[in-house]
């Protein structure tokens, strides 16, 4: 497993790989639905191409709100794997659920929904959103949550 | 914590649950407490993909692993039939996987076409069939009480097709 840091200056850059699972550190994940193109890649992450891609919000709210939560790093599906790599999109894919169960905090970014003034109105347009009408988005809602102290 | 698309928090799992039970289809527990994933019939936990989608074909099949804790090669190219009976064997290798062979059965289907076991199963009887090629297969409306009836009506079907190979 790979992860992103960021750094005071809000640059974002990747960790070595992970290969001993138990020597993680503990960080944030997301769960998202990808616009067709416009993800950054780890190859884009690394270059600094990425900044132009109009999902680059993502990485940089992800390290904001971990750095709330207090946390060094978090985990991005699109640029954390290098899909060129055959053997680690294998692993990732194969590993993906329990990565879930093992971060601290998760964030699910809804690309569809716009949140009205009224809290419950929010939650009902969940409805619309495509994160529940996709395959892989599944064991995201499912993969059971590590029990940590409240803070 | 769910996001809107300005990232304003809308709501965990813990307060966001009836709508996400009743858009999903999975039951208010499983959401809750995932733990009580792993006790739910294979049947119902297959039924939760029925109706979502993947970019690539096989993905349907693949992103069911973490469901079931099953690893398996990831095969691009095989196609959705063949990633998903890969799935389904790895499945019925375990103990308790019967309510596989319950899927195709809609209860209207269940109820229209009465105790012929062989009529209910929408497709040629044929040993290599008894797998289904989807998760489509899995109806979430088959209402779970059913599910139980048809465990013991596919196990005689099993005895069945065994009986037929033997003679």
């Amino acid at each position: 497993m790979r992860l992103l840091e960021r750094s005071d200056a809000g640059e974002f850059s990747l960790t070595d790989y992970f290969m001993n699972q138990d020597k993680i550190p503990p960080y944030a994940i997301l769960s998202h639905t990808w616009v067709a193109g416009e993800e950054v890649v780890l190859e884009e992450l690394k270059n600094g191409t990425g900044k132009g891609k109009s999902s680059y919000h993502k990485i940089q709210f992800c390290g904001e709100q971990a750095k709330r939560d207090r946390l060094q790093y978090f985990w991005v599906d699109t640029c954390c794997i290098d899909k060129t790599n055959s053997v680690e999109l294998q692993e990732a894919i194969n590993n993906m659920f329990r990565w879930y169960q093992k971060a601290e905090v998760r964030y699910v970014y809804l690309s569809d929904v716009h949140l009205e003034v009224n809290d419950d109105l929010g939650k009902l347009i969940l409805r619309k959103s495509r994160w529940f009408k996709r395959g892989w988005t599944l064991q995201k809602l499912l993969a059971p949550h590590k029990s940590r102290p409240t803070r | 914590m769910f996001y809107d698309s300005n990232w304003r928090p809308i709501g965990d799992k813990e307060s966001c649950y009836p709508i996400i039970s009743s858009i999903t289809g999975i039951g208010v527990n499983c959401i809750l407490n995932p733990s009580q994933v792993k006790r739910e019939l294979y049947f119902t936990r297959i039924s939760w993909v029925e109706e979502r989608q993947t970019t690539k074909a096989e993905d349907i099949a693949y992103c069911l692993m973490g469901i079931f804790d099953v690893h398996m090669p990831l095969l691009y190219g095989e196609g959705e039939f063949k990633a998903f009976k890969r799935l389904q064997h790895e499945l019925v290798k375990r103990a308790s996987s019967s309510s596989l062979l319950t899927w195709g059965i809609s209860f209207n289907n269940c109820i229209s076409t009465g105790p012929d076991l062989w009529s209910i199963f929408p497709r040629s009887i044929n040993r290599q069939d008894i797998l289904a090629q989807s998760p489509k297969h899995f109806s979430h409306q088959l209402v779970l009480e059913s599910v139980a009836t048809l465990r013991d009506r596919s196990k005689a079907w099993v005895h069945k097709i065994a009986g037929s190979k033997s003679s």
